[in-house]
C-alpha cells in the first residue's frame, strides 16, 4: 500500500539539523512532513537507559557559546547543568598515569610547553580559515595537502607533546590524525572559536554544560511541537525525483511530493539516496569524500561515585586506551555514580561489531586502570556502536582526508535544484556538534523560504 | 616485467605520464549506448529469481567471476544497473561522415600492456585481438609556455647516455624526476601487495599525501611538474589527495611506475581491435540470459542460509552474491543485516578519482606527416596528456586527452560548448591550427554518472590502509567483493578485474 503525500517542503532526517529546520518552516506557514529512517527522532543524539535513569548514548555536552543549544533547551524548558568537574584529573601518557588539578597535567615541562606551543600554532592557523567557505582560505592548499599528521611531524617536537594533540584530536574528530586534512581540522577548530573550547569542560569549553534528563530530548520535544503527524518515522527515503515544479521523494511507507527538499542526513548518507536527475559530479564527489568518524560510547554506572570520594573529578584521558576520554556523568540527585565515555578513532574499530559483553570487559579493564580495583565492579552498563549503526555509519561527525575540500568544499552548501542541504557538518558555527545541526537547519529553512516556492 | 630503473628516461615519463588511460573507467550508463540486442529490453528488470550465485555489476571482474562459476557448472546471474554490460570501458562509434562504418573508441578504458597476462589471456580466449598503440614520431612537451619538440634526436643511444631523454630545455629537472622515480620504485618495492600496512614504514607512508613526499623530496619546480603530472594522470587526483602507502602499493601492483607510464612495453603498449567494451560484449553474449540490464541494485538481505539481492521491480535469491563494483558504489547498498562497521567505514573512504575522457576526430592523422606521435604532455590544462587514438588504419586521425583530477573539477562545471573549446585550444597548443576544426568532438564525463561517480578508479586518501586494510576484500557473510580495486596485481586496470573476479569465482565456489 502506497500512501502518497503532500507538503511545501519535504525534510529528510530528524535530527536536530532537520527537525530544527522543520520548526522554522511549520512557523512561516509552511507545510512539512519530516522523513526518518529509524523508528525514533533525534538522529546522531539518542535516549538510552541505565539502572533505570536516562542516559545520552549519542551527543550530549553543550557549550556556552553554543547559542542555538542554548536558546533551543530554554525555549523547550529544559534545564541545564555544569559538567561535574571538581578534583584531580587524569592523563594516561605513555604507560604512565599522572594525576593533575586544574587544567594543567603533571607531565614534563618540555612536553606541556611542546603541547602549549602547537594548541597556540593550531588556533593561530584557524584564525585564517574562513569558516563559511574554508575552501577560500590564504594558503589554502598547502593546509589541505597534508594530514593532521603530518603537521604534527613539524610541529611536535617532544614525544609526550605530539601524544597529547594525538589524543585531543581523536577525542574531538573521533579519527586518526593521518587520516584527516589538517584544513579539515581547521575548519571545526576556527567553527569552535579555538581547541581548548573543544577541548575543554570549564572556561566556556564545549563539554561544560548537560542538559537535565538528557540532551535527546531536543529532539523529541522539538518533534512534539511540530503539527500532528508530520514526522514519519521508519521512513527510509529510497528515491528523489525533480523536476522543474517539484520533487517526488520515494520511502519505504509511501510517497511525498513536494515543491523543495531539505537533505538534513551527513554527507555520507546522501548516497544511498537514488537521485533523478543525478546530483552534480560536485555534489557526488563531495559526499564520497566525507567519511564519518569512528567512535562508540558507552555509559558505566557504579554503586557511588568512588572516583569522587578520593578527589578524582572522573575526567581521563589516554593514548593507550581503548576507552577513553571519560567523563563523570552522574545524573544530579542519583545515589549511584555514572561514568561516560568513548572508543575514538582507532581505538574504536577493534570493538566495532564486537559482543557487548566483549566491549564492557575493554571499557572495564580501561577504568580498572585509570582508578583502581573500585571500578572493576559496575552495576550498569550500557553502549552505543555508531559505527555500526546503519543510519549513521559511524559518528559523531563527517572529516575530510587531505585535498577534498579544496577540490569540492564548494559542494557543501550549493543547493541542487530544489534540494537544499541541512545537517551539522553544513554549519559555519560549531560545525559537528548540534547547535552546528540547529545553524544548519535554520539556514536550510531560510534558503527554502527565500527560494518562494 | 619492468626495466631497471637506469633505463628510466624521460621521454618515457613525459610521454606516457599521460598514458593512464589504461586503468579501467568506473562503470557508467549511457543511455544511448549500443548494447548487444539478445539483451536490449524496454524496461527495467522486473520479478524474481533464483539462481546459486548472484553477481552485482557486469564490468569486466563480474563477468569474469560469473563466466568462471558458469563453467564450473554454478547457475549464476548477473545484476546489472545500467542498460549496458562493460563497467567502466564503453564503445563509441565515431559518427564523422569521412569515417568508415563500425570505426570506434573507446570513452573508457582502452589500453592493455605487457605483465596483464589475465588479461591479454581471456582476449585470446575470447576471439579478440590487440594492436599496437601507435608512438613513432617525436613527442611534444609544453611547459612554461614552451613547446619542445624532442624524442629520436639521437637515432640510437649505446652507452645509454640519457640523450633522448629529455627536452633539451630542462635537462636539471628531468634528472632529479630520473632519480625520484628510482627511489620510489625502490619504496614501492617495499610495500607487500597483499597486506601493504604491514610494510616496514607503512606508518610514515600511510601518514602522508603524495604532495608531502614531493615537497620534502624534491627541489626543482620542473620535477614537481612532472611527477604531478604522472600522479594526476595515474589517479584522476591531484598528489595532495593520494596517500603516499597508497601510490606506492600502486606502482608495484601496476609493475612499476615507469611501466605504468610507458607506452610500448609498457601499460599503453596495445589496443584492443574492436575497441575493449568488446571484452565484456564477449563475455555477456556467452551468459545470454543470464545477464540482467537496468536491474539496479538497492538492497541485500542476508543470513547463514542464503542471500536476498533487490531492487524496486526485482529480486534475486541465492546461496551468495559477489559485489563486482568499485567500493564506493559498494557503499551505497543497504545491507541487512548491516556490513560490519570497518567494511561499511572503508567504502566511505574510497573516493573515486575525477577524470573527463575527450577525443577529436580529423580527416587525418595530420601530426604524423609532422612526424609527431600524437603524444603530448604539458603543465597547462585543461588537457595535459595526449595520445594518437587513431583506427589501425589510420583512415581518420583521432587525438584522445584526458582532463583530470583539479582540471577535471573546473571542466565538470562548464558546459559542453566551453570544455569543447577548452580541449581545442589545447589541442592547437600542441599540435598547431590543423587541430582546430575536428569532425568530431567526444567527451566523457565519468563524475557527473550516477552509476558510476569518477573514474578511473578509486583511490586512497592517507590513514585508510593502515587501519582499513583488512576489509578490502574479507567476504561478509555470504557477500564477496570483487571489482580491480580488490586485486593485488595490477590493481585498477583490466588485467586487476578479471583476476579479482577469478579470485572471487574460487572463493566462492569453494563453499557452495
Amino acid at each position: 500500500m502506497t500512501v502518497s503525500e503532500k507538503a511545501d517542503v519535504c525534510i529528510i532526517g530528524a535530527g536536530l539539523g532537520g527537525l530544527g529546520a522543520a520548526r522554522r518552516l511549520s512557523e512561516q506557514g509552511k507545510s512539512v512532513i519530516v522523513l526518518e529512517a529509524r523508528d525514533r527522532v533525534g538522529g546522531r543524539t539518542k535516549r538510552g537507559s541505565l539502572c533505570g535513569q536516562p542516559v545520552d548514548l549519542g551527543g550530549q555536552w553543550i557549550g556556552p557559546t553554543q547559542t542555538r543549544a542554548v536558546q533551543l533547551c530554554k525555549d523547550l524548558g529544559l534545564e541545564i547543568y555544569s559538567q561535574y568537574a571538581e578534583g584531580k584529573r587524569l592523563l594516561e601518557l605513555d604507560g604512565q598515569l599522572h594525576s593533575y588539578q586544574g587544567l594543567i597535567p603533571r607531565i614534563s615541562w618540555l612536553a606541556l610547553l611542546d603541547t602549549a606551543r602547537a594548541m597556540k600554532r593550531i588556533n593561530k592557523a584557524a584564525q585564517g580559515i574562513d569558516t563559511s567557505a574554508p575552501w577560500k582560505s590564504v594558503d589554502v592548499l598547502k593546509l589541505d595537502q597534508i594530514s593532521a599528521a603530518q603537521w604534527l611531524d613539524r610541529t611536535a617536537l617532544t614525544r609526550n607533546g605530539r601524544r597529547l594533540m594525538e589524543i585531543l584530536i581523536r577525542a574531538v574528530y573521533t579519527c586518526e590524525p593521518h587520516e584527516v586534512s589538517m584544513l579539515s581540522v581547521l575548519h571545526y577548530i576556527s567553527s569552535a572559536g579555538s581547541i581548548e573550547v573543544q577541548a575543554s569542560v570549564e572556561d566556556n569549553g564545549a563539554q561544560q554544560w548537560l542538559v537535565r534528563g538528557g540532551a535527546f530530548q531536543m529532539a523529541e520535544r522539538l518533534a512534539d511541537r511540530l503539527p500532528q503527524a508530520c514526522v514519519k518515522l521508519n521512513a527510509a527515503v529510497d528515491s528523489l525525483e525533480q523536476s522543474g515544479s517539484g520533487v517526488r521523494i520515494r520511502h519505504a511507507r509511501g510517497e511525498v511530493k513536494a515543491s523543495r527538499v531539505i537533505i538534513a542526513v551527513a554527507p555520507q548518507l546522501v548516497a544511498a539516496i537514488h537521485c533523478s536527475p543525478a546530483l552534480p559530479a560536485m555534489r557526488m564527489q563531495l559526499q564520497a569524500r566525507m567519511p564519518m568518524g569512528s567512535v562508540i560510547k558507552a555509559h558505566v554506572a557504579y554503586e557511588r561515585p568512588f572516583w569522587r570520594e578520593q578527589g578524582w573529578s572522573g575526567e581521563v584521558a589516554s593514548d593507550a586506551g581503548p576507552f577513553g576520554p571519560v567523563f563523570d556523568a552522574t545524573p544530579p540527585g542519583s545515589p549511584h555514580g555514572v561514568l561516560v565515555g568513548f572508543f575514538d578513532g582507532g581505538h574504536s574499530r577493534m570493538a566495532a561489531g564486537a559482543p557487548e559483553e566483549m566491549r564492557r570487559q575493554m571499557v572495564v579493564g580501561s577504568l580498572q586502570r585509570y582508578f583502581g580495583e573500585q571500578a572493576s565492579s559496575p552495576i550498569g552498563y550500557v553502549d552505543k556502536d555508531w559505527i555500526s549503526d546503519p543510519w549513521s555509519r559511524g559518528g559523531y561527525l563527517a572529516t575530510t582526508p587531505p585535498g577534498a575540500l579544496t577540490a569540492c568544499g564548494p559542494a557543501l552548501r550549493s543547493p541542487c535544484g530544489r534540494i537544499h542541504w541541512a545537517g551539522s557538518e553544513s554549519a559555519t558555527r560549531w560545525a559537528g556538534y548540534m547547535d552546528g545541526a540547529l545553524e544548519s537547519g535554520e539556514r536550510a529553512a531560510m534558503e527554502v523560504i527565500e527560494a518562494g516556492t | 616485467m619492468s626495466k631497471k630503473p637506469s633505463d628510466f628516461s624521460r621521454r618515457d615519463l613525459l610521454k606516457a605520464a599521460a598514458a593512464l588511460g589504461t586503468v579501467p573507467f568506473a562503470a557508467a550508463c549511457e543511455r544511448s549506448s549500443p548494447i548487444s540486442s539478445a539483451q536490449a529490453s524496454s524496461g527495467d528488470t522486473q520479478g524474481s529469481f533464483n539462481a546459486q550465485v548472484v553477481v552485482v555489476g557486469a564490468g569486466i571482474a563480474g563477468l569474469t567471476a560469473a563466466r568462471r562459476l558458469v563453467a564450473a557448472g554454478v547457475d549464476t546471474l548477473v545484476v546489472e544497473a545500467c542498460d549496458r554490460v562493460g563497467g567502466r570501458t564503453l564503445n563509441h562509434n565515431v559518427s564523422a561522415a569521412q569515417a568508415l562504418p563500425g570505426t570506434v573508441v573507446e570513452v573508457g578504458g582502452q589500453w592493455v600492456g605487457p605483465g596483464q597476462d589475465r588479461v591479454l589471456a581471456l582476449i585470446e580466449e575470447l576471439g579478440l585481438s590487440t594492436f599496437k598503440t601507435f608512438e613513432d614520431g617525436n613527442y611534444i612537451d609544453y611547459r612554461n609556455g614552451l613547446k619542445t619538440q624532442y624524442g629520436h634526436v639521437f637515432p640510437i643511444d649505446p652507452l645509454n647516455l640519457g640523450l633522448n631523454r629529455l627536452p633539451l630545455t630542462d635537462p636539471v629537472a628531468a634528472a632529479e624526476a630520473a632519480l625520484a622515480i628510482e627511489t620510489l620504485t625502490s619504496m614501492a618495492n617495499q610495500v607487500p601487495l597483499d597486506m601493504p600496512w604491514t610494510a616496514a614504514n607503512a606508518a610514515a607512508w600511510d601518514n602522508q599525501t603524495f604532495q608531502s613526499w614531493m615537497d620534502a623530496n624534491l627541489v626543482t619546480p620542473g620535477a614537481k611538474s612532472l611527477l604531478q603530472l604522472a600522479i594526476e594522470t595515474l589517479f584522476c587526483a591531484e598528489p595532495r589527495e593520494v596517500s603516499l602507502l597508497h601510490a606506492l602499493l600502486c606502482f608495484h601492483s601496476g609493475g612499476s611506475l615507469e611501466h605504468m607510464i610507458s607506452t610500448t612495453g609498457g601499460a599503453q603498449d596495445s589496443r584492443i581491435a574492436g575497441g575493449s567494451q568488446l571484452i565484456s560484449l564477449r563475455m555477456a553474449q556467452a551468459l545470454g540470459s543470464r545477464v540482467l540490464l537496468r536491474a539496479p541494485v538497492t538492497r541485500i538481505e542476508y543470513n547463514d542460509k542464503g542471500v536476498r539481492v533487490s531492487g524496486d521491480q526485482f529480486s534475486v535469491h541465492a546461496q551468495r552474491t559477489i559485489i563486482a563494483l568499485p567500493p564506493t558504489l559498494s557503499g551505497r547498498i543497504t545491507y541487512a543485516p548491516p556490513v560490519n562497521g570497518l567494511r561499511d567505514q572503508l567504502t566511505q573512504r574510497f573516493p573515486m578519482g575525477s577524470v573527463i575522457k575527450v577525443q577529436c576526430v580529423y580527416p587525418k592523422p595530420f601530426w604524423r606527416d609532422a612526424g609527431l606521435n600524437g603524444q603530448a604532455t604539458s603543465d597547462t590544462g585543461p588537457v595535459k596528456s595526449t595520445f594518437d587514438n587513431s583506427p589501425p588504419d589510420a583512415h581518420v586521425g583521432v587525438i584522445v586527452g584526458f582532463i583530470t583530477g583539479s582540471e577535471a573539477r573546473t571542466a565538470i562545471m562548464q558546459t559542453r560548448e566551453q570544455r569543447m573549446a577548452g580541449v581545442i585550444e589545447s589541442f592547437v597548443r600542441y599540435f598547431g591550427e590543423q587541430a582546430r576544426t575536428p569532425l568530431e568532438y567526444i567527451e566523457r564525463d565519468w563524475a557527473s554518472e550516477e552509476y558510476s561517480r569518477g573514474g578511473y578508479l578509486g583511490y586512497l586518501p592517507p590513514g585508510v590502509w593502515l587501519d582499513y586494510g583488512i576489509a578490502m576484500t574479507a567476504p561478509v557473510g555470504r557477500i564477496h567483493w570483487a571489482g580491480s580495486e580488490t586485486s593485488d596485481i595490477n590493481r585498477g586496470y583490466f588485467d586487476g578485474a578479471v583476476r579479482s573476479g577469478e579470485r572471487v569465482a574460487e572463493e566462492v565456489a569453494a563453499l557452495l
